[in-house]
Formats: structure tokens, C-alpha cells, sequence
């Protein structure tokens, strides 16, 4: 029996200890998904809370088609985006946010990217765009750099199409060069 | 150019931030310029984004409470059939007494008792059959599953 199995069995059978190891096992996931979304440490812990009593109240329904990650990630994204739309906040899936025009390739801009590293600025420059990022652009984002999720098991997580995935990643990454590259042209 | 719902991709920026992307895991350095060098420092950054972290107990707090929860609500579920089948006996016991009393033991005797179910012997054969399967294939399904 594979592990994943027998620790979803050893909750079923409630053995001591086996529901906190399972939420040890993917409370990183839960966190970096509901965090990102909501974006404030107070709401995302409760968030996590509310996420895992539902995994335990319903693990009884888990029925192995994928791998247990995907389901309670699934969870998670789905309870944080209940909360946004409570909040009234945009997502940003509806696509109402402008996209900045793409500009030429730039071969002469003397970018040195040994000096951007140890830019501190320059980083936290794209930290902060990072933050102002909708929130699913944002979670699409970190899943695929931070976590490194593929793009299949992003779909699998958020349940949209592999192709709006693509569609967010594509975008929010050529935002975060643009920017990066208007702060080069006005910097002296 | 890809068309991905109702957006256009450029295939050659994608391929470029994909290559940005392996080279920052595998410290490498693709050819590209300056855009792809920009790319390289976005996903380096982005792997690297500050994060704020749960409590070092996070698990152990919530999974105790989660199950005291659990087990709370087990026992008042526990209690409320308890309840249930006492006010049944209360209800029940002393109507069977008064039964006996008015119409004579035979009255309640287990034949008597039994036989309007005689007549519906069928239906409820059809009914245990049902019951039976339900609780055979869920106990199959926890044994293949």
C-alpha cells in the first residue's frame, strides 16, 4: 500500500497523530495557495483552518483518481476564492485589467543582470509589482516558480483550463520584465 | 502566435521566459540579450519571493482542535440517539403494557405482532435485500479501494 493511501486510511481508522501528520505533510501547499490569494497572514490562517476541517470532515470521499495534494489543494483554492468573492475583490480572471503594451526587444539596453542580482531594489521591485498582481495571477504565478508545479497540475489545483494558465503566466511574466525594464530606461 | 482562450501568446516571448525559467533552477545562462537576461532575473526572484511562513505549531493546534470538534459532535450525535431509543422504549413499553392489559397477552405475542407483516412479507424481503446490498458494496468498495 502506498504511503499516501495508508495515511488517508490511518485518519479514516482515527489514529492517534495521523490527521496532524497529514496536515504537516500539506499544510505548505494549503498556506502558499490560500496566502497568495488573500494576501493577509490573519485571514489565510484561518483560511488553512477552514481548509483542513473540511479535508477531515470529507477525506471519507477522497477516492484516489489523483494524487491527495492536488484534492486538498483543490480545497484550499476553492475556500480562498469563496473568500475573495465575499470580499468583493477582482481576481483578475475576468481579464479587466489592462495589459501594458508589449515593447520592442531592446538588444542595445545595457542590462547587467550580475548587477541586478545584487540590485536589491531591483528585486524588491518585483516583489512589490509581485503584490499588485490580481490574486489568481498571483497564485498561478508562485505555484508554477515557487513551487514548481507544472502547468497540468496547476489545472488539476484551480480547475481552470491548462490554457488560461498558460494565458496568466504568459502575461504576468511580461509585466514583471516590462517593469523591469521601464526602471532601467529611467534610472540615470 | 497561439491563441489561448481570448488571449494571443507569442510563441518566441514564451519559449524565451520557459528557457529564463530552467536556466534560473539549473544556474545556466541561454542565450537572449537583454529581454532574456530581464526574464532570468524575474524568475530568479520569484523563486526566491519572501513568504510569510504559519506558526511552527500550525498542525499540532489545528488538528487537536479539528478532532476535539470531531469528537464533540460525535458524542452529541451519540446522546441524541440514546435519547431517541429511550423515549422509544418509554413511548412503546408502556403502550404494549397497556395493549396486553386491554386485549390480552396474545394480543402482543410475537405471531400477532408479526402478522400484518406476513402480508407485506415481500415488500420487506425487498427492503432487507436492498439494505443488505447497500451495506454489502460499501464494505466491498473499503476492501478494493
Amino acid at each position: 500500500m502506498n504511503p499516501e493511501r495508508e495515511l488517508v486510511e490511518a485518519v479514516l481508522r482515527r489514529a492517534p497523530g495521523a490527521f496532524e501528520r497529514l496536515m504537516r505533510e500539506y499544510q505548505g501547499l494549503c498556506w502558499h495557495i490560500v496566502q497568495r490569494m488573500v494576501r493577509h497572514p490573519e485571514d489565510a490562517r484561518e483560511l488553512c483552518q477552514d481548509t483542513f476541517l473540511r479535508v477531515y470532515r470529507h477525506l471519507d470521499q477522497y477516492r484516489y483518481e489523483s494524487p491527495l495534494k492536488y484534492w486538498i489543494g483543490r480545497i484550499a483554492y476553492s475556500i480562498a476564492l469563496r473568500h475573495l468573492q465575499r470580499q468583493r475583490t477582482a481576481t483578475g480572471a475576468d481579464g479587466t485589467e489592462a495589459d501594458p503594451p508589449v515593447s520592442p526587444e531592446d538588444e542595445a539596453d545595457a542590462f547587467d543582470l550580475e548587477a541586478a542580482h545584487a540590485d536589491h531594489a531591483a528585486a524588491q521591485r518585483v516583489h512589490a509589482c509581485l503584490d499588485a498582481l490580481a490574486p489568481l495571477q498571483r497564485t498561478v504565478l508562485m505555484l508554477y516558480h515557487f513551487d514548481e508545479l507544472t502547468i497540468p497540475e496547476i489545472a488539476q489545483i484551480t480547475g481552470l483550463a491548462q490554457g488560461t494558465i498558460k494565458s496568466h503566466l504568459f502575461r504576468s511574466r511580461l509585466r514583471l520584465r516590462e517593469m523591469l525594464e521601464s526602471n532601467a530606461r529611467s534610472t540615470p | 502566435m497561439t491563441t489561448e482562450g481570448h488571449d494571443t501568446i507569442d510563441d518566441r516571448e514564451w519559449a524565451m521566459q520557459e528557457r529564463a525559467c530552467a536556466d534560473d533552477r539549473r544556474d545556466g545562462v541561454s542565450p537572449g540579450g537583454a529581454r532574456m537576461a530581464r526574464y532570468r532575473f524575474v524568475a530568479h526572484c520569484l523563486r526566491h519571493a519572501p513568504e510569510p511562513a504559519l506558526p511552527d505549531d500550525f498542525a499540532r493546534m489545528c488538528a487537536q482542535q479539528i478532532e476535539a470538534e470531531a469528537r464533540r459532535a460525535r458524542a452529541s450525535r451519540a446522546s441524541f440517539e440514546r435519547s431517541l431509543v429511550a423515549a422509544s422504549v418509554l413511548l412503546y413499553g408502556p403502550a404494549m403494557i397497556a395493549a396486553a392489559l386491554a386485549f390480552g397477552v396474545d394480543a402482543v405475542s410475537m405471531p400477532a405482532l408479526l402478522e400484518p407483516a406476513t402480508r407485506a412479507a415481500p415488500w420487506l424481503l425487498a427492503l432487507l435485500a436492498c439494505v443488505g446490498a447497500s451495506y454489502g458494496f460499501g464494505r466491498l468498495r473499503g476492501w478494493t479501494s
